[in-house]
């Protein structure tokens, strides 16, 4: 399948904090691919180094084929971006920001744009400058659904949107890509909004890759156990067996990649005594904070 | 795609271009009644005295007003491009970047170039209504430097508004301040007539500075 999206090994810092450390990946055609990571972890610079706005210390990243910041205005017309914290032209009203953008698209589809902006149920003669974020958001999900682009990015798309709205975008996003075969790349700080529509996750922590697979093979791998009936809980120390792990009252729950004989084997060599393991079901909300911790 | 890009510009400009039009025409109605009230109150033969054998400028208050234009041109064009990194939105069109700021600058001379030509204009017919052609064409030149500064105040605020690193910014607008003032040094009649062509280049060069820092922004090199 062809890969729309290709980064191979990027570094970046901001003075002296790495934010990311040899960050590799390839997303495919008609994929939802979810970049995932808590804040600054590296999802706006990623973002910003795929479209050309950052320059990566090292490594390279190509979009249709042309490296990220040599984007051509033609491959250009095929990426619908939303930038972080929905930036758009405030100045300009619901009609003028129509006009405006689609004089640059030439599949544009006023009725997707129509259809999405008047759910607002504002006047098309409002400026974008007196909406609210969420309105904001709203319009600009629109804008880029119109533009009917062959690669869709998202940075941060819920920022603003009540549950309804949001529901209702990812429902039609989902009818859109199985139409158009559009390619997403998604950010968002709502992790379980994700879990219903991405078909690979890129975890990052810190810069680092913490997973980069699909998402049924990421919850075929990790799991969640919760011990159950243990007579002495010693201190815990994360290893490649576990994970993570995290007591909340009586319960001592663990997280790993591992086969429960082998996580059992651990935790025995760790000091824990006549005790079992229950699997417990996962949201990719919990395989998340599972495998980055609270904080 | 250009269409586009103008009519964004249009929509920034077109309220500030009325109002500044707007100023113009009141300077200059003040500037006739002003001539009027000293030829009703002081005659015609002081008048001419004063401006003929003394060497004042009576038409000196009109000489700011187009740095001032430049200056809101540039803020109303780039202040709202430039907010919360805005300059994304922009390198995000499917157009050549390069070609899209030059293009937006160009938009913005072309603005400041009618709000001079209308001075220009409105200067000549003032001053033909009192003076004879040889004081009217001396006027024109001398005022000519002043019109000319606003396409430096104007390519500079944009170079300053532009820039994202605050030092830098603190620099170029000393420096563009400093540009600006050089049309001003001359205390005289017709004291540029030989080298302002050398002033206007060098505002002109402003146009290919701006280029840097928005590249720099590009680059994220803040």
């Amino acid at each position: 399948m062809e890969e729309i999206i290709k980064a191979k090994n990027l570094i970046h810092s901001y003075k002296s904090v790495n934010v990311l450390d040899s960050l590799s990946f390839s997303v495919k055609k008609g994929r939802i691919f979810g970049l995932l990571g808590k804040n600054g972890a590296g999802k706006t610079t990623t973002i910003n180094i795929m479209m050309g706005f950052l320059k990566p210390f090292g490594g390279r990243c190509e979009i249709f084929s042309e490296p990220s910041h040599k984007i051509s205005p033609f491959t250009r017309t095929k990426i619908g971006l939303i930038h972080e914290n929905h930036l758009q032209y405030d100045f300009m009203n619901i009609n003028q920001v129509q006009k405006f953008y689609s004089s640059f698209y030439k599949n544009w589809d006023n009725q997707v744009f129509n259809s999405l902006v008047d759910k607002l149920g504002l006047g098309k003669n409002h400026k974008i400058s007196k909406m609210s974020c969420g309105q904001r958001s709203q319009v600009n999900l629109a804008l880029i659904l119109a533009q009917k682009p062959e690669l869709m990015i998202l940075d941060d798309y819920s920022t603003g949107l009540d549950a309804g709205y949001r529901r209702l975008f990812l429902e039609y996003l989902q009818d859109y890509v199985k139409k158009y075969k559009t390619t997403v790349f998604v950010t968002s700080h709502i992790v379980q909004d994700l879990e219903k529509v991405v078909d690979d996750i890129l975890i990052l922590d810190k810069g680092r890759t913490l997973i980069n697979s699909t998402l049924k093979s990421f919850f075929n791998k990790f799991a969640k156990y919760r011990l159950k009936d243990f007579k002495s809980c010693p201190e815990i120390f994360k290893n490649d067996i576990i994970v993570n792990f995290e007591k909340t009252g009586n319960d001592f729950f663990v997280y790993s990649f591992s086969k429960p004989l082998i996580l059992m084997s651990e935790l025995k060599k760790q000091g824990f005594k006549d005790f079992e393991l229950e699997y417990r079901e996962m949201s990719l909300e919990d395989a998340f904070i599972g495998l980055t911790g609270k904080y | 795609m250009y269409k586009a890009l103008f009519y964004k510009e249009w929509l920034k400009l077109k309220w500030y271009i009325c109002i500044l039009l707007g100023l113009t025409l009141f300077m200059y109605l003040r500037l006739l009644i002003n001539i009027n009230a000293v030829i009703d109150v002081k005659g015609a033969f002081f008048l001419w005295a004063v401006t003929v054998y003394k060497g004042f400028i009576i038409y000196s208050d009109i000489k700011y007003i187009l740095p001032f234009c430049g200056f809101v041109i540039a803020a109303a064009q780039f202040l709202p491009e430039t907010r919360d990194k805005r300059l994304r939105l922009l390198f995000h069109l499917p157009v050549d970047q390069n070609k899209a700021l030059g293009f937006m600058f160009m938009t913005g001379l072309f603005a400041v170039l009618t709000v001079f030509c209308l001075n220009f204009f409105l200067l000549f017919i003032v001053m033909s209504f009192f003076y004879p052609f040889e004081v009217v064409s001396s006027a024109l030149i001398t005022a000519l430097p002043w019109f000319f500064s606003g396409i430096t105040a104007y390519l500079g605020a944009g170079l300053v508004i532009i820039e994202p690193d605050y030092r830098r910014k603190g620099v170029y607008l000393a420096f563009c301040f400093g540009s600006v003032m050089l049309f001003f040094e001359g205390k005289g009649f017709n004291l540029y007539q030989v080298s302002l062509w050398k002033y206007v280049l060098l505002s002109f060069l402003y146009f290919f500075a701006v280029f840097h820092p928005a590249l720099r922004f590009k680059r994220g090199s803040l």
